[in-house]
Parts: structure tokens; C-alpha cells; sequence
């Protein structure tokens, strides 16, 4: 929480005699954080991972609702994916994070499923009478991404995720091209879904609002895409409000089939006007294919991303690894069991971020460093390891609530 | 990127070749250079630029069909949706960019350009004054047409 300012609502009237020159220099550029944030136009179509921190970075001396806001993000949230605002943002946000999550599904058959499926999506645009040319270009870059995608799980590819981050930026506006033709296909052929939503005919809808290059993606259409793409592969998206509506946090809306409690979820930020991908910590850690068997029996684990050992029977990891219950922890979330485990993969690209233990270390130094996974200051922050009998309660209070001034 | 925008310039064109729209010739300037084309419009029957014929620049964006292509009359014409510059511009509906879809095609253009000699768009106009005109003082405006055309648009 920034300190109050007296000045926030207009500095061109803020008195010299009230305030110093630097002061009023802070707070015209606070201002002008405030009013003027544009998503950036340069840089990648689709950016690195990076950690959620720069975006409360960015509004360090903006409203204090923002502040507020980005701050309470961490460490809920722990990275963020740039996209660029070039008016695509919407799209190219759900189409990267939608083929990340395919990559993470780690399986083949699910990877081949949905690249059919949309390829039998393409027949609605046969049907619609569209030439075939004007899309197979878009058709053929969009499959290339599928491709990327299932060499690199097949190869087992370390470096598979930025293999698709580079292979999307390369096929990015064919893909958005496409995905927007099958989308706009798509709402035409059950306009029933989305007319009570609209104030013109879907027909019209879609020819403005979906099929035109660059143009922002509303509300209708940000659904309609999700359902064409995303739902169907049974994962879930969550979008997180950023805006100045009162309260603490983001507002979030859920877009899901319901029938899968565990669908992987992507989650975006929107701040007006733009669309950026988010990402919790176990999105990232995510150890354990999920697979296409909704049956498979499910156990309940701790909520770090260890596996129990017997999933790693030769990991050098292994030194760190907790046995299940002897790490605190208030959260659980669920693995499968023995019968997947033959299609368990222990490559260096699903290991979990290295998690040191707080255990064997319990100096005030170590704890008050941002090594210390429970110190709010580490990359690998996991408040459930906090323990407060371990450490100085009221100092790091203090940290916590006045880290921004 | 380029060399699918260079399959697509192929393609339409072929098309355009095996199935030329009325009223319309385009074809690149130079077989090396795609992305630049001449057209020449005549206007269809019933339109006030009836007996003009108006040549065109189109030009295709490199990030073609990502971006859509620009169009300039070279041929000097009285109308309220082309600037009434050296430039020549038309610039509206599908050709501007936040309307551009990647499906649309350069004969689509070609049409909408067509269309407009024979209903200009008054609602869309670059050239307020002649708009104004357009709309009342209908006799005036097409005097000027018509005198435009004897001037600059007949071919010899």
C-alpha cells in the first residue's frame, strides 16, 4: 500500500509551497502511469515467462486500486506472459495458452485429438462456401503448431516450451486468422447460443467484430472463442478483472464445461483494453499428465509438487523430496495413481521448480532470505510452508504489509 | 510469412484470370513484383461516371492478407470517398485496417471500388464538401462529374 498522498487528483494545481518540486514530479509521472497504460506494441507477439512481480512493478505509482490489486496478485499468481496489444491480444492470449496447455497435457492422443478436431472444424468453413485457399495457408501454420507439439512431447524434449513459444510467434497471425474464421463458423452454425447476447444479428456480429484483423475482442466473442476452442478440449479459463471496481482483488470468471472438476485451467488477466496469460505456481509444476480418463482413481496429496518417492525411482531430486506428510500444508490438490504411472515421464522438463526444503535449514539468515521458499521474497514462494513457531512473526509482518512505499 | 502472402497474390490472381469480374482489369505491373498492381475501372451503366475510364494503383501490404491493401485513383475523379489530392485515395469499408479481414479478397475490393462509381458512400466520406454537395445540390455535383470525366477520365 502506497502512503496516502495528498496530491492524487490533480497535480497541475498541487501548490509549490505545498510540495516540492521533486514531489510533484513523482507524482505528475505517477499520474501519468495511471492514466496513460498502453500495452506495449513492440516485442514479441507472445513474451516470455516472467514473474508476476514486474506487473505490480508496473503500477508501483499508479491508482492505489491498481496497487492494491497487483499486489495481492503475488503470490497467488507467480508469472505472467506478456502478449502484444496490437487489438489480436485476446486471441493470440487464449490460441498460445490454449496449445501450452496441450503441451503440458504431455500425451500424444490428446495433442492428436484436438489437432482432428479442428481440422474437422475446417469443414464448416467448406460449408460456409469459403474458398479453400484463402484458409489452408492459415490451416497448414495452425497444424504446425500441433506438430511442434507432439514431436516435442514424443522426443521428450527439454526444451519443448520454448519451442512452442517460438513456433506460435512464427505461425501467430495465421493461427488468429484461422481460429478467427472457425470462430466466426462457429457462432453462424448455433447462432441460438449467442443472439440473446447481441444486439445485432450473429451474421452481423461476427463480421464485425470476429472476422476483421485487429479488431478487440468484446465480451460475446472472447465466449464464443473459448467455446469453440478451449471448452471443448476440456480445459477450463479463468479470467481475472483488473480494473478499478472496489475491493482488494480481481474479479474472476470462470468459463468451464463443468463435467471435469481437474480440467487444466488457463488464466488470463484483462486490464481494459488488453489480455495477458497468468499463471499459478502449480500451473507450472504440473508433475502429472492429466489424462483423458476422468474415471482414473485419484488420491489426495500434499500440495507441494512432490511427487511420493516411489513415483522417482532414479531422480537426483530426489534429496529434496519431502515425504508426503511431514510438509504443512493447509492445501491439497490430487495426482493419479499407480496405474498411470507408466505413462509417467520423469523428464528434466516436468521437474517442479527446485523447491529446497525449508527443514534442514533454519538460521534467521536463511529464513529472512528470499532462498527461503515460505519468505515472500522468493521466485518459489509457497505461503503453506510458512511456519510461524520458526520464524519472527512481527518483522516479517512488517515486510509483508509496507513493502511498497 | 511472405512467401504464403506470395501463394495467396498467386492464387487470386489466377482466379481473377480464369474469371474476370466486369468492368474490371488488374493485373500486376511487373511479373517480378507482385504487390503492386494496375486496375482500370469503367463504370457500370446507369452510374454518373458512366463512360469515364479510371486507372488505379492497388498495392498490397507485405503482411498481406494480414494488413489490406491500399488503393489510389491515378485518373483524376469528382467523388466524395476519394481524396481529391494527387494521391488519389480511397480509403474506407474493408480497406481500413480495423475492417480488414485476411478472408477478404482483392476482388472484393475491385467490386467495392465499382460500386462506389455507382452509389458513393455519403456516410463515409473523405471529402466532406463534395458529400455536402452530393447531397444537395445533386445537379452541381454531377456537372462536375461529368466535366471531370470529359477532362481526365477519356480514354482516347
Amino acid at each position: 500500500m502506497p502512503t496516502p498522498q495528498p496530491f492524487v487528483q490533480d497535480v497541475s494545481v498541487a501548490s509549490p509551497e505545498l510540495t516540492s518540486f521533486n514531489e510533484a514530479q513523482r507524482l505528475a509521472e505517477m499520474e501519468k502511469l495511471s492514466s496513460d497504460y498502453t500495452p506495449e506494441y513492440t516485442g514479441p507477439l507472445v513474451g516470455d515467462l516472467k514473474s508476476s512481480r514486474e506487473l505490480a512493478h508496473e503500477y508501483v505509482g499508479a491508482d492505489p486500486i491498481y496497487v492494491t490489486k497487483t499486489s495481492a496478485m503475488y503470490p497467488a499468481y507467480t508469472h505472467y506472459r506478456k502478449i502484444r496489444g496490437d487489438g489480436n491480444c485476446a486471441w493470440r492470449a487464449i490460441a498460445f495458452g490454449y496449445f501450452e496447455l496441450l503441451l503440458r497435457s504431455n500425451s500424444v492422443d490428446v495433442v492428436n485429438r484436438e489437432r482432428a478436431r479442428l481440422r474437422s472444424l475446417g469443414n464448416l468453413l467448406k460449408a460456409a462456401d469459403i474458398r479453400d485457399y484463402l484458409y489452408e495457408d492459415f490451416a497448414t501454420d495452425t497444424d504446425s503448431v500441433f506438430q511442434v507439439i507432439s514431436t516435442s512431447i514424443l522426443e521428450e524434449d527439454p526444451n519443448a516450451a520454448s519451442a512452442l513459444l517460438t513456433q506460435f510467434n512464427e505461425a501467430s497471425d495465421s493461427s488468429v486468422a484461422y481460429l478467427k474464421m472457425l470462430t466466426s463458423a462457429w457462432m453462424k452454425s448455433r447462432p441460438g447460443d449467442y443472439e440473446a447476447y447481441l444486439e445485432t444479428s450473429v451474421l452481423e456480429y461476427c463480421s464485425i467484430f470476429i472476422e476483421p484483423f485487429g479488431v478487440e475482442l468484446d465480451h460475446v466473442g472472447v465466449k464464443a472463442f473459448i467455446d469453440c476452442l478451449v471448452i471443448p478440449a476440456d480445459f477450463r479459463v479463468e479470467i481475472s478483472y483488473l480494473d478499478r471496481s472496489p475491493g482488494s482483488e480481481m474479479n474472476i470468471h470462470h468459463f468451464e464445461s463443468g463435467e471435469n472438476p481437474y480440467a487444466p485451467t488457463l488464466r488470463l488477466l484483462y486490464r481494459p483494453g488488453h489480455y495477458d496469460i497468468i499463471y499459478k505456481a502449480e500451473d507450472l509444476s504440473e508433475l502429472v499428465p492429466f489424462l483423458d480418463k476422468p474415471q482414473a482413481s485419484l488420491v489426495q496429496v500434499s500440495f507441494m509438487p512432490h511427487l511420493p518417492d516411489q513415483f522417482f525411482e532414479s531422480t537426483p531430486l530426489n534429496f529434496f523430496l519431502q515425504p508426503v506428510n511431514s510438509v504443512a500444508n493447509t492445501t491439497t490438490t490430487s495426482i493419479r495413481t499407480n496405474d498411470d504411472r507408466d505413462r509417467f515421464r520423469a523428464s528434466l522438463f516436468q521437474y517442479p521448480p527446485f523447491q529446497p526444503s525449508p527443514l534442514p535449514f533454519q538460521t534467521s539468515i536463511f529464513r529472512n532470505s528470499a532462498y527461503n521458499p515460505s519468505h515472500y521474497q522468493s521466485e518459489n514462494f509457497q505461503p503453506e510452508l510458512y511456519q510461524p513457531e520458526l520464524t519472527d512473526v512481527s518483522s516479517r509482518g512488517g515486510h509483508g504489509s509496507r513493502r511498497r512505499v | 510469412m511472405s512467401s504464403g502472402s506470395l501463394r495467396r497474390i498467386t492464387k487470386e490472381l489466377t482466379e481473377l484470370n480464369e474469371n474476370p469480374p466486369s468492368g474490371v482489369t488488374a493485373c500486376p505491373i511487373s511479373d517480378s513484383d507482385l504487390y503492386k498492381w494496375n486496375v482500370t475501372l469503367t463504370a457500370p451503366k446507369g452510374s454518373l461516371y458512366y463512360g469515364g475510364v479510371f486507372h488505379l494503383n492497388l498495392t498490397l501490404p507485405s503482411e498481406y492478407p494480414f494488413k489490406p491493401p491500399t488503393l489510389n485513383f491515378t485518373t483524376k475523379i469528382y467523388h466524395p470517398n476519394v481524396s481529391n489530392d494527387d494521391k488519389g485515395s480511397m480509403c474506407l469499408g474493408i480497406l481500413r485496417a480495423e475492417n480488414w479481414k485476411p478472408s477478404c479478397k482483392i476482388l472484393a475490393v475491385l467490386e467495392m471500388a465499382r460500386g462506389l462509381l455507382l452509389e458513393p458512400n455519403v456516410d463515409d466520406a473523405v471529402e466532406t464538401n463534395i458529400a455536402d454537395q452530393y447531397k444537395n445540390d445533386r445537379a452541381g455535383f454531377e456537372k462536375t462529374v461529368k466535366q471531370w470525366i470529359k477532362n481526365h477520365a477519356k480514354e482516347k
